[in-house]
């Protein structure tokens, strides 16, 4: 198993307004860990879909949720990153993307790995420079 | 040279993510009087799928106006998710508002 260089963990509830801190917290946590800003762009625009798409589910109905987020990143340059809107609900990720979100995230990330069953949980790998 | 007058200018300026879907829809519209658009996004610094989805439907009804749109964008996020939603073919993008101008005096 590889050494982790850093990990972050963040929860919010899941509304509109909590995107934009936790991809500012994001984009910090990079830094800190000295990612060269272009890649810091490359990841903050795939994880910006996942966090878009699950604060958006606040609004589908009264349910209130929280969507937290995950970030590991190893020393071989591997970024996991984690976006779980913890709600229950059977909509599948595909149906709430808002049409170019999943088409923006695999252009970017080595995988995406997709779990609509129990909520929805959204895995991303990045490769980055070591 | 044509009438600058008849040129609308859209400035969108910070973070264009999910909070502000309905005033970006409210944002991008096309007045009776316009001619050519001039879509200032310089001074923007993020941009997700929401504003790209209503860039996208703003750009589609001006084209169906025969209306020229004209995108300043510097931001290497912007730029960046552009291309990878693919709008790189479809948005007019410039790098400086003078591009932007030129573009829309030829094409208006």
């Amino acid at each position: 198993m590889s050494m982790g260089r850093g990990e972050l963990t963040l929860e919010r509830r899941a509304h509109v307004h909590s995107a934009k801190p936790m991809r500012h917290a994001l984009t910090a946590f990079l830094a800190a860990l000295d990612v060269p800003e272009s890649e810091q762009v490359g990841v903050i625009t795939a994880v910006g879909e996942a966090l878009a798409n699950a604060v958006e589910h606040a609004y589908r109905d009264s349910e209130v949720r929280d969507v937290s987020l995950r970030a590991r990143l190893d020393a071989d340059g591997t970024l996991a990153v984690d976006v779980v809107d913890g709600g229950r609900h059977t909509t599948a990720v595909q149906q709430i993307d808002r049409g170019f979100g999943l088409r923006i995230m695999r252009a970017i990330a080595q995988s995406v790995k997709m779990d609509a069953s129990d909520g929805t949980a959204l895995r991303m790998f990045f490769k980055l420079s070591a | 040279m044509s009438d600058r007058s008849t040129f609308e200018v859209i400035k969108l300026t910070g973070e264009l993510d999910v909070a502000r879907k309905e005033e970006l829809h409210a944002a991008l519209v096309i007045a009776a009087s316009a001619r050519a658009i001039l879509l200032d996004m310089s001074e923007v610094t993020y941009a997700d799928s929401t504003a790209l989805t209503e860039m996208l439907r703003f750009s589609t009804q001006a084209e169906r106006e025969r209306i020229p749109v004209a995108i300043v964008a510097t931001s290497p996020q912007l730029d960046r998710i552009i291309r990878y939603a693919g709008l790189n073919e479809v948005f007019k993008i410039f790098a400086d508002r003078g591009e932007a101008l030129s573009y829309l005096e030829s094409a208006s």
